[in-house]
């Protein structure tokens, strides 16, 4: 077999590649396009004014806090307006080295507590813990600095509720958004956790907290990414929750059964991904406990958060994604093809394994063997183009597709212009972006089979819409 | 060459084909996503002239009762009952007559009828909820054929049209549902069962707990993985006291499972019911002995101390700080006393529960 015999012969692993992404991305969205319009439609009686039942459940809203001062006093208010019936917030400032503490305590009235602290989960030690004389739902850990897996297990320690929430703190939940989460678990008494919407707060103005008024940024990174959370959440995630398959619960926003949790050892402190590694891990334990239970998302429970808006950072964190999932592929290998897991261990598993973490190697190889096989003249400039545009075709639809589910069920984006933005953006990013991404990612996938750790990189968060100072400079912790 | 489906013709005549496909089905969904979002124009802008019509005539109708009302466009109905439900719901029973009489006005009830019908699960939905309110007595035996037969959301707003209609009527007819229903949620459930109300509910659901538990103890596994006595206990929270206590007493006597024991120790709270809580106090099941040292912290007595003691050294810590608490809420026990008791405790597990409970008590 010569060399070109050989180059035309992998060209139907790039085929097949192609072939079972495709297959898959349109199979999740016709799954949440059927799924959708019954949901938004059952919706219609939760948006009626009710009156508790004393029987709702109650929830720990864990959040942990690193070099926050400028951004905490402001998350917190806004959580502590949340429209919910039962709630307590737990904060943990993770060994800040700002004022994080101090603007708590003087603005909450903080006082230390001798709580009788239950070690379930494992954290750096406490330094203390504070109770606030005004609002007696909020209490406050300071500990030494462990990163914000170990210090979300400290908060889950000291929650004193069966459901806990996990949020970012620089994050801004919407009021309703914890009465919409908790939905699965009063309907299904087998959730065990459950996943909501991450929007982006870039380009939104943010008052007292809640986002007001919706808008796009003029930042077109920023831009290219509002269009990839909704691929990712309007039919990645909604599409593999009626199956079960869900295999990410995002760390910013997450309800979560705490015995659940507990029962798994909690977040690892050392994994990239920890939270896609807890999911996992709570399929895992559920299976093998063989008790039917559910991992659920709510389309409509939203958390704003804001994005990078520099080559730079997003360079990193796309790295640190990517590294993350080959971790937590590793360590939950024994998920893949399981008795009893589903689709969780038959389908997500092997789709995350082959198109999601290797999908990079076959994305920029199959970029190189088109441009390769049309150098050596083994495809003519005309297929050149018509496999580019084929490509370039269905990721451009697929991108629609998730503007069409917004529009249909959710009208986020207040104006026309926003919606026509929005195709132009899913119509670009094929043209350099996604290309890009695919090198970071191969990138993550070259650090982690080299066992080369990234760092958090520095993400600049501007937080303006937090009533914030103009720039805040925060390591991850 | 001869492999390279880059090249062949045929490949490439369909991967084009497929292309041009793809492109025409882009173009397709974005008219297709402009017209939806000038048809949601439309629907706001209609909505604010719905609004700006019926808002001030409904709010006004709370106070002075009116009939005379413009006429409703058909197409705004699903929208004006939105709207007409959302101010029910607000409101006092009172005023829930002059908003009917508006919808009687406009015949509101048969629209709703014929909307059973529509298989639009958004538009049933608010039907049920407008017959509900209506009190709409003709939608009676369709509702109940949904309760039964519905999904559970359908079924379970069915079930709360029918309290609303009429709760004496409804209750002997839904209590049975509850012990063959599990997928019914009990949050939801308890939101129904306060529509109906404490007096129509006490004594139909003390007997359905009480023959629940009778059941389970006779059959010995619970339904589809959910213990339906433990509900219907939790249920007897919205009873009077004078039907949930005799009922919880007799469960707790009938029932060896301890979720529905601990379920029947949330409830008592007199003093004939200390026996029965001493009696649980070291439960082997550790959701027992935290519902026991609560009940002990409501009504115990002086004597309870050296029961709840022991407490303080569990190995779950809700029984400890529930067994502090209710040391801390005896009739003669102060801060004083407490902190003799922290002194005398080896076990430091014992000590910093009394400390965090001490400085409750103090922040209180």
């Amino acid at each position: 077999m010569t060399v070109v015999n050989f180059i035309l012969g992998i060209q139907y692993i790039f085929l097949l590649y192609f072939l079972a992404l495709y297959t898959t991305y349109f199979g999740l969205d016709l799954i949440s396009l059927l799924v959708l319009p019954r949901y938004m439609h059952s919706r219609v009686m939760s948006d009626l004014p009710q009156s508790g039942s004393g029987f709702d459940l109650p929830i720990s809203i864990c959040v942990s806090a690193y070099n926050e001062e400028a951004t905490i006093v402001a998350s917190v208010r806004s959580l502590l307006q949340l429209s919910y019936s039962e709630f307590e917030l737990v904060i943990a400032n993770d060994g800040s080295k700002d004022q994080t503490l101090e603007v708590l305590k003087r603005e909450f009235k903080l006082v230390h507590f001798p709580e009788a602290y239950r070690s379930r989960l494992p954290s750096t030690p406490l330094r203390g813990i504070y109770v606030s004389t005004i609002y007696p739902n909020l209490r406050v850990i300071d500990k030494e600095n462990g990163g914000r897996s170990d210090s979300l297990n400290a908060t889950i320690n000291v929650a004193r509720y069966p459901l806990i929430c996990v949020i970012d703190a620089d994050s801004v939940l919407q009021r309703d958004s914890l009465q919409r989460i908790v939905q699965p678990f009063l309907d299904d008494p087998r959730t065990i956790a459950c996943g909501g919407s991450i929007r982006i707060a870039n380009g939104c103005k943010v008052v007292g907290g809640f986002v007001e008024q919706v808008g796009l940024s003029t930042n077109l990174l920023v831009l290219f990414q509002v269009v990839e959370y909704l691929r990712a959440f309007l039919f990645g995630r909604l599409g593999w929750s009626p199956l079960n398959g869900l295999l990410l619960i995002s760390g910013a926003f997450g309800l979560f059964h705490k015995e659940s949790v507990i029962s798994v050892g909690g977040y690892d402190k050392n994994t990239i991904g920890e939270d896609m590694d807890l999911t996992m891990r709570l399929h895992r334990m559920a299976i093998k406990r063989g008790t039917p239970y559910r991992i659920s998302f709510v389309p409509d429970a939203v958390l704003w958060t804001e994005v990078p808006e520099t080559f730079k950072v997003l360079r990193s964190q796309r790295i640190r994604w990517q590294h993350g999932l080959g971790e937590c592929i590793s360590l939950n290998r024994s998920l893949f093809f399981k008795r009893g897991s589903g689709a969780a261990g038959w389908v997500a598993m092997p789709f995350n394994l082959v198109l999601e973490w290797l999908g990079p190697l076959l994305e920029v190889g199959g970029y190189l063997f088109m441009v390769v096989t049309y150098l050596l003249g083994l495809l003519s400039f005309s297929s050149f183009v018509i496999f580019l545009l084929f490509a370039i075709g269905l990721g451009t639809l697929l991108s629609i597709c998730a503007v069409l589910e917004e529009e249909f069920a959710f009208h986020t984006y207040p104006r026309t212009k926003h919606i026509l933005i929005l195709f132009g953006v899913a119509i670009l990013e094929n043209f350099g972006y996604r290309q890009l991404n695919a090198f970071w990612r191969l990138e993550g996938l070259f650090r982690w089979m080299v066992g080369k750790k990234p760092g958090w990189g520095q993400m600049t968060r501007t937080a303006t819409w937090a009533g914030a100072p103009s720039e805040v400079k925060k390591g991850g912790t | 060459m001869d492999f390279s489906f880059g090249s062949d013709p045929g490949t490439l005549r369909i991967v084009g084909f497929v292309t041009a496909f793809d492109f025409a089905l882009t173009l397709l969904l974005l008219v297709l996503v402009l017209l939806m979002r000038c048809a949601l124009l439309r629907r706001r802008r209609r909505r604010t002239r719905l609004l700006t019509v019926w808002q001030p005539i409904l709010v006004k109708a709370v106070e002075n009762p009116t009939s005379d009302v413009p006429r409703l466009a058909r197409r705004d109905l699903p929208e004006f009952l939105l709207l007409w439900n959302h101010l029910h719901e607000s409101l006092l029973d009172e005023s829930k007559n002059n908003l009917n009489q508006i919808a009687n006005a406009l015949s509101i009830g048969s629209s709703a009828l014929r909307m059973l019908h529509r298989r639009n699960l958004r538009r049933r939905l608010v039907a049920i909820a407008t017959l509900g309110q209506l009190g709409e007595r003709a939608a009676w035996d369709e509702l109940l054929s949904i309760t039964e037969r519905g999904k559970a959301r359908v079924s379970l707003a069915a079930a709360r049209a029918l309290v609303m209609i009429d709760a004496p009527k409804a209750v002997p007819q839904l209590i049975p549902l509850l012990l063959t229903r599990t997928d019914w949620p009990p949050s939801r459930v308890a939101a129904m069962l306060q529509v109906a109300g404490a007096e129509a509910i006490s004594s139909p659901i003390a007997d359905a707990a009480i023959k629940s538990a009778r059941e389970e103890k006779l059959d010995g596994k619970p339904k589809a993985g959910v213990n339906i006595p433990a509900r219907m206990v939790r249920y007897l929270e919205l009873a009077y006291n004078e039907s949930a206590l005799p009922a919880s007493r007799t469960i707790a006597r009938l029932s060896s499972d301890p979720e529905v024991l601990a379920a029947c120790l949330r409830l008592l709270e007199s003093a004939e019911d200390l026996p029965i809580i001493r009696e649980n106090i070291g439960h082997e099941d550790w959701r027992v002995r935290v519902q026991a040292a609560s009940a002990l912290g409501r009504i115990g007595e002086d004597e309870d101390e050296q029961r709840l003691v022991p407490l303080l050294s569990d190995t779950e810590w809700w029984v400890r700080y529930r067994g502090a608490q209710a040391l801390s809420r005896l009739p003669s026990i102060d801060q004083a006393r407490l902190k003799t008791i922290q002194a005398g405790q080896a076990d430091p597990f014992a000590r910093d529960i009394l400390t965090q409970v001490m400085a409750e008590v103090e922040l209180r």
